[in-house]
């Protein structure tokens, strides 16, 4: 029987000693950590809502006025190009009643509410407010919130902290990781948003271990990137990243960027940047997946296809995006049923095979345990009873 | 307006579509046409008075000029305030 609280301490200390173990004994943790809402809420307000998240390319917003919409947990968002050539994260609710202001993607002039035809410009600034102006509404009182919005290697990165401290500092050793690939560089070709049936660490878990890939992707990953010749790769506090190497026998992928080398341009390259963003970055190719946590067992998956200029031809590029989708049904065939039995009582905290295959998970257990408080003190026991 | 709107004509909006909700289609002409439109309706005139910039004799909400034969050669202008 599970307690009707959830015991929101109690799981965090087995965090703590899940992640405080050495590379070589690493478990999993238990899957009342993929669970429990009460957890997820808590991972919610302690870290989610005040870390950076990829929203998207900034270039499948390229011109002034150009828009596409979305969503942090409670925050509708709104991603649009300015007139000066920025890239803003606005709140999407109109000013007036709430309601939301833009809906998907596109480009305008204006954003004008479909309820009363309050008006916005492209930097949020409240243009036109009819009957309204003996009511104190004005530009200086009614514009739209905006959010903390950083765009770096060509990701448009939002956190909805107003005191969230600057992202790209924080990943030089990433952008040395990426640095050939001139993944800023890289064009947008098309974008997809889906909503699985899981826990958001599932599949970032399932995304950075190589262990699964010939077993679960035998024909569209297993050719390109066997679980054999995977290398876990660089991390640090924002980061953890593999590489998956191409067997000598499989043909080229491509030339990509003038200055990668060999080693580059036969692998892909994986990484996370801590919490959510999952990535694949190859020569000619970068797919990257932002994954919106909804609920405990349920995720908005919005992912991009970009490519390196115009070597990869047309049918090529649909090529690798059926392929992709095919990736993803794999995997999330795998996660949706796995979400379904991790509430068991007997959910294992198993050992997480060698780092290599399994390393990454070590290395995000070592990030979600740092977003946890420091040990309470001991009085927390005695006032148990 | 919808064809100032969609030829992408600076300063008019149409922002309500049309239905005299918000005052973002404000125009002006001469005496002579402003003669031949006739004068507006009393909703008209009263969103009139929200227009940005100063209203004229002559100013008009384009949303409630409907395009016709008659008005074959109408020349309209976005006063300068507006833009």
């Amino acid at each position: 029987m599970t307690t009707a609280i959830s015991d929101i301490p109690s799981m965090n200390d087995r965090l703590r000693v899940v992640a405080g173990l050495p590379e070589h004994d690493a478990q999993c943790l238990p899957g009342r950590f993929y669970t429990d809402p009460d957890y997820f809420r808590h991972e919610v307000e302690t870290f989610l809502s005040r870390e950076w998240h990829c929203l998207g390319r900034a270039d499948e917003i390229p011109g002034p006025g150009d828009y596409f919409t979305g969503q942090l947990f409670d925050e509708p968002l709104l991603v649009v190009r300015g007139d000066d050539g920025a890239v803003r994260v606005l709140s999407n609710l109109c000013r007036h009643r709430g309601m939301p202001l833009a809906e998907g993607s596109g480009s305008t002039r204006r954003f004008v509410c479909s309820y009363h035809a309050w008006s916005y410009g492209r930097a949020g600034e409240l243009v036109n407010a009819p009957r309204m102006r003996d009511k104190g509404v004005t530009r200086e009182t009614c514009s739209l919130p905006s959010f903390p919005c950083e765009v770096w290697n060509g990701f448009i990165y939002a956190n909805l902290d107003p005191e969230a401290r600057p992202l790209a500092p924080r990943l030089g050793q990433l952008g040395d990781l990426l640095g050939h690939y001139r993944t800023g560089e890289m064009r947008i070709v098309r974008s997809f948003e889906e909503e699985w049936r899981t826990n958001w660490k599932c599949l970032v878990e399932n995304f950075m271990e190589a262990y699964h890939l010939s077993v679960v992707h035998p024909e569209t990953l297993h050719p390109y990137t066997p679980t054999g010749l995977s290398r876990k790769s660089m991390s640090d506090d924002s980061f953890t990243s593999y590489c998956a190497n191409y067997p000598e026998t499989a043909g080229s992928r491509g030339t990509g960027a003038p200055g990668l080398t060999e080693e580059e341009r036969r692998r892909s390259t994986l990484f996370c940047l801590f919490p959510t963003q999952i990535a694949s970055q190859a020569a000619t190719l970068l797919v990257s997946f932002s994954i919106q946590p909804l609920a405990v067992d349920r995720i908005r998956v919005r992912w991009t296809m970009s490519t390196w200029g115009d070597e990869l031809t047309q049918d090529e590029l649909e090529d690798r995006i059926a392929l992709w989708h095919e990736v993803n049904r794999e995997d999330r065939e795998k996660l949706e049923r796995m979400q379904r039995t991790l509430a068991s009582r007997h959910a294992p905290s198993g050992p997480l095979a060698p780092r290599d295959y399994e390393g990454t998970i070590w290395d995000f257990y070592r990030y979600l345990g740092r977003q946890v408080p420091p040990e309470e003190t001991p009085l927390r026991a005695v006032s148990a009873y | 307006m919808r064809a100032a709107c969609d030829a992408g004509v600076p300063g008019i909006h149409g922002d309500c579509g049309g239905a005299l909700a918000c005052a973002t289609c404000h125009v002006a002409t001469d005496p002579v046409w402003a003669e031949r439109l006739g004068p507006p309706g009393p909703l008209e005139d009263e969103m009139l008075d929200m227009v940005d910039g100063e209203r004229t004799p002559t100013s008009r909400l384009s949303c409630q000029i409907l395009a016709s034969e008659e008005l074959e050669g109408l020349i309209l202008i976005v006063p300068p305030a507006v833009l």
